[in-house]
């Protein structure tokens, strides 16, 4: 086990050391304490991505994750990207594999993704909050006029939901106002979405409400270097997360247990900064 | 025999005058660009990938000294609500309907994303200084903004720059661009675009860099 984390430790830390995020994550009921460990290295149009997350308490376990991503980038009327993943567990030898293609081209936006998965994936990253077995997802977004973006949403969950929404949404940039209507194969078959974001300070606040089929009202406040997250669902639950420059804390509730996650992560090169 | 080759002594002496005149014309107009920030509405048509010439409106803002410009798409509609930030080292995308900003490094990053790069021939300034165009002083020309030179150029090679010739007018007073204008090996036009409603602004970094706070950024 110790030979492993070391190979890890080099691995991750060292190999791919562009951007590197060290965290801590309790799981419960249980409960599961792991500790995290993520690297980021650009190369021209690769982006290679490293994950690790080790078990503390109270069985020792360690999941470790690749990823490698193709981005082609098509100026300001947007960019492609093909991404694959993959993690393996031990000592239960699980896996989990992915690929994401995403694309936005002038008025349209468009993202599939597909992947399959032997155990509940957060077992091999936390942020992978999803059941096992296989999952297919697509959605695309189109500016049908410079307000309105129509969208549509397949998800598809060999262990969970499978729905496709269509939506029509009306955004507006400057009046910070967005209201949808979107119809569901799940009852009641039809939602409303609403937001509205007024400035605060040198952010913006920002209230969201979602009606029907899944019930959720999320408030945000983002500025340049705090971005917090507070949403509420119902059937219930409850999410935070908050990022305060490069630190971040996130937790999650609901009828089946809990995750709490926070870390720290560092921009080891120039290209750190957003500004 | 002799008058032959008189005239074309003189036209080589006018042709060279014109020249010089119009190395002068451009230094001017780069003068008052470099003057200050300053900012201006780019209006006018643009051949697409499909082969139509679509409607384009750009807000374009600058600090010459910092080297840091943005475009502000507001037509087409497509791209309308998008925008790029040039600095010195990075490309800024930022993405309306996804609400990201794409950060790219400067060496990496391609800023056309329409038939026409813009990175190449849209900025004035950019234009004036290409090392592979030769410009001409080829007469001048009454505006709707008042009198301007009319300058054309062709690259040494086309597809370096991405169009086989090149028009400016240049306003006389105060020296700056007023229309741009390029063709393909055809004579089709690829862009012609004029600036409107240019004025000197009091605009910094910090404000050419503003994003949506909410926007995701993604970095490569």
């Amino acid at each position: 086990m110790k030979k492993f984390l070391s190979t890890l430790v080099v691995m991750l830390g060292l190999g791919l050391a562009q951007t590197l995020g060290v965290g801590l994550v309790a799981h419960g009921p249980g409960p599961r304490v792991a500790g995290t460990l993520e690297s980021r290295l650009a190369l021209g149009a690769w982006t290679l991505e490293g994950w690790s997350q080790v078990g503390l308490w109270p069985s020792p376990s360690a999941s470790l994750g690749f990823g490698a991503t193709y981005a082609l980038e098509l100026g300001p009327a947007g960019l492609a990207s093909l991404t694959g993943q993959a993690f393996v567990r031990w000592p239960s030898l699980d896996f989990w594999g992915r690929a994401d293609l995403k694309g936005t081209f002038g008025p349209a936006a468009l993202s599939a993704g597909l992947g399959y998965s032997t155990a509940p994936r957060e077992l091999f990253w936390p942020e992978s909050a999803l059941g096992q077995g296989l999952v297919a997802t697509a959605k695309l977004d189109y500016r049908l006029a410079r307000r309105q973006i129509a969208s549509l949403h397949l998800v598809y969950e060999e262990n969970g939901r499978t729905f496709t929404e269509a939506s029509l949404t009306e955004r507006d940039r400057r009046s910070q106002r967005t209201f949808g209507l979107g119809l569901s194969t799940e009852q009641p078959y039809l939602f409303l979405l609403g937001g509205r974001k007024e400035r605060l300070g040198s952010g913006v606040v920002e209230a969201t409400l979602r009606i029907g089929g899944l019930n959720r009202i999320t408030l945000s406040y983002f500025a340049r270097d705090l971005r917090a997250t507070l949403e509420a669902g119902a059937p219930w639950y409850v999410r935070g997360e908050v990022a305060w420059g490069n630190t971040w804390a996130s937790m999650r509730g609901d009828a089946g247990g809990y995750t709490f996650w926070g870390g720290y992560r560092w921009q080891l090169d120039a290209q750190g900064g957003l500004w | 025999m002799v008058k032959r080759v008189g005239i074309l002594l003189i036209a080589a002496a006018l042709s060279i005058a014109l020249a010089q005149n119009a190395r002068e014309v451009l230094q001017s107009m780069i003068d008052t660009l470099d003057a200050g920030p300053w900012q201006a509405r780019l209006v006018g048509k643009v051949r697409v990938p499909s082969g139509d010439l679509e409607a384009i409106e750009i807000v374009l803002k600058t600090i010459p000294k910092a080297e840091v410009a943005r475009a502000d798409f507001i037509k087409p509609d497509a791209l309308a609500d998008n925008y790029v930030v040039r600095t010195k080292d990075k490309v800024y995308n930022y993405l309306f309907v996804t609400n990201q900003v794409v950060v790219y490094p400067i060496d990496r990053a391609k800023v056309e994303g329409l038939g026409f790069d813009f990175a190449k021939g849209g900025n004035p300034k950019d234009l004036a200084e290409a090392k592979d165009l030769s410009w001409t002083l080829s007469g001048e020309e009454e505006t709707p903004q008042g009198p301007a030179w009319h300058l054309t150029a062709k690259p040494q090679d086309p597809d370096s720059l991405g169009f086989a010739s090149a028009e400016l007018w240049v306003l006389k007073n105060p020296p700056r661009p007023y229309r741009m204008r390029f063709l393909d090996q055809n004579g089709e036009v690829l862009a012609d675009i004029t600036l409107k409603a240019w004025k000197r602004a009091a605009f910094k970094e910090s404000d050419l860099l503003e994003f949506p706070p909410d926007a995701e950024v993604v970095r490569k």
